[in-house]
């Protein structure tokens, strides 16, 4: 039975001569399990043949090497794999999509906290040894006394103001009730009452 | 008798009658204050409509009728300060410069017909600053954005109001024209002629100084630090006018030097730079 199944093997494959083959198929033919187990394996091929080769899914090489046992590689060469071996990036649309959002994201929260940054500190003193309370008011307060009142170091009245890059106009008020002009200001412009408003320029 | 008892439950009546009386009226004069106020923001309601239709920002009509209120200023003087931005609103001129003013002279306890007169003078004279504004960028000057071309108007009103003539204005745009420069050089040179007017130069011979400096190629940053040595000129006790010449001699001084360097050069060879 081995050998008439070789033989069949030998005929479907058509590795015989074609006298060869003729006889072989006649011997086939005569004998009803010999042709039963001929036609099955035929039709097999035929079969296999309309439907064509097939692609392995994605990642079947992985998955097959995956599963063979694995064998531990010293750390050194596991380090050198880690550092040098090379890789292979493999990415969908939606994955690309998404680290662009994020990308995006980061920027433009990046963008926010650079425009909250972009106020410069800028420090305003006056003396005024008998006052009892000092306060700076100006175009960045909207005029109100009651907002930023300097506290006294060292015998002199000091504010700190984070303030953006532009012009602005001010004064000191004394005492909740006297204003006075910045003697040390840059520069000084009429505030339309008659009186001068001292004025600084703030600058990244 | 009979009658002198009955006088007496009349008067009692009365004393009882006009304490009673008395009592609300006290409450009703201690309530005032409060009531009033808010009697003047409700008359003034209408007034702040109609400025923030006009393009005021609410916070700032607020905060006005606040303080007006605070310092018990009448519906109509209230109506008249937000009219003065309410015109500026509707001419599409800058409002901030006016609310600006009007807060800052309500927050100084300037008294209201100064604040109000203060406000209309300058939004009248914004008006005219635009126009002068608009001429000197159509004669070239690039405007890089609406809030430039604001702060150039603003500027200009300021020198208006600092008595520079209009006609120096435009010298001064034309100054920068030659010189291809940018509105914010012009700012900065207008802002310089009004502070030297303002303290105390005057406007035509302030104008010329600016006008000089910008024919020498001089900066935002050259015109700035001008600023800042005449101010501190005038802190040393220095005249304004004297402050002013000091910087033409100084001018002076500098090309006298290098004439005198470039006459080294070509006479003798000394002195100068070897080639």
């Amino acid at each position: 039975m081995k050998n008439e199944r070789s033989i069949i093997h030998l005929t479907l494959d058509g590795d015989l001569p074609a006298e060869e083959r003729v006889r072989l198929l006649k011997r086939i033919e005569s004998d009803p399990v010999l042709s039963k187990e001929y036609h099955a394996l035929a039709e097999a091929l035929g079969t296999l043949g309309r439907e064509g080769r097939r692609e392995p899914p994605p990642g079947f090489t992985r998955s097959v090497l995956a599963r063979l046992p694995r064998r531990k590689a010293p750390l050194r060469e596991r380090m050198m794999k880690l550092f040098f071996g090379g890789r292979v990036l493999r990415w969908n649309l939606a994955s690309a999509v998404a680290v662009l959002l994020i990308v995006a994201l980061a920027a433009v929260l990046a963008t926010t906290r650079q425009s909250n940054n972009d106020t410069v500190t800028v420090r305003l003193n006056v003396q005024a040894p008998n006052a009892r309370q000092v306060a700076v008011a100006g175009d960045f307060n909207k005029w109100d006394p009651g907002v930023n009142v300097m506290s006294r170091e060292n015998g002199a009245w000091t504010i700190e103001l984070p303030l953006r890059p532009g012009v602005y106009a001010y004064m000191f008020i004394v005492d909740n009730e006297q204003w006075i002009t910045d003697p040390r200001a840059e520069t000084h412009r009429d505030d339309g009452f008659g009186n001068r408003n001292a004025v600084m320029r703030v600058r990244i | 008798m009979r009658n002198a008892v009955l006088m007496r439950n009349i008067v009692l009546l009365l004393l009882v009658a006009g304490a009673l009386a008395a009592a609300p009226g006290t409450t009703a004069a201690a309530e005032l204050q409060p009531a009033g106020a808010e009697l003047v923001r409700l008359n003034a309601a209408a007034a702040r409509d109609a400025a923030v239709d006009a393009g005021v920002p609410a916070a700032d009509a607020d905060l006005i009728i606040s303080r007006a209120a605070q310092r018990k200023f009448d519906a109509q003087t209230i109506e008249r300060l937000l009219a003065a931005a309410e015109s500026a609103a509707k001419k599409g001129l800058p409002v901030r410069p006016v609310v600006d003013r009007i807060e800052q002279g309500l927050a100084k306890n300037v008294p209201a017909e100064r604040i109000a007169a203060a406000a209309a003078r300058l939004a009248e004279n914004l008006g005219r600053a635009r126009s002068l504004v608009g001429s000197v960028i159509s004669g070239g000057v690039p405007v890089t954005d609406a809030a430039g071309r604001a702060e150039a108007i603003e500027a200009v009103a300021r020198a208006l109001e600092a008595a520079v003539a209009g006609s120096d204005v435009e010298q001064i745009g034309k100054a920068v024209q030659a010189r291809k420069g940018s509105l914010a050089l012009f700012n900065r040179a207008v802002d310089s002629a009004a502070h030297l007017a303002v303290n105390g130069v005057s406007p035509s011979r302030a104008t010329d100084h600016v006008r000089a400096a910008l024919d020498r190629g001089s900066s935002e940053r050259d015109l700035a630090a001008r600023e800042k040595r005449f101010s501190e000129s005038l802190t040393h006790g220095e005249k304004p006018d004297d402050a002013v010449a000091a910087f033409d001699r100084d001018r002076a001084m500098d090309r006298m030097y290098k004439r005198s360097d470039q006459g080294r050069d070509s006479r003798t060879g000394m002195g100068g730079r070897r080639r």
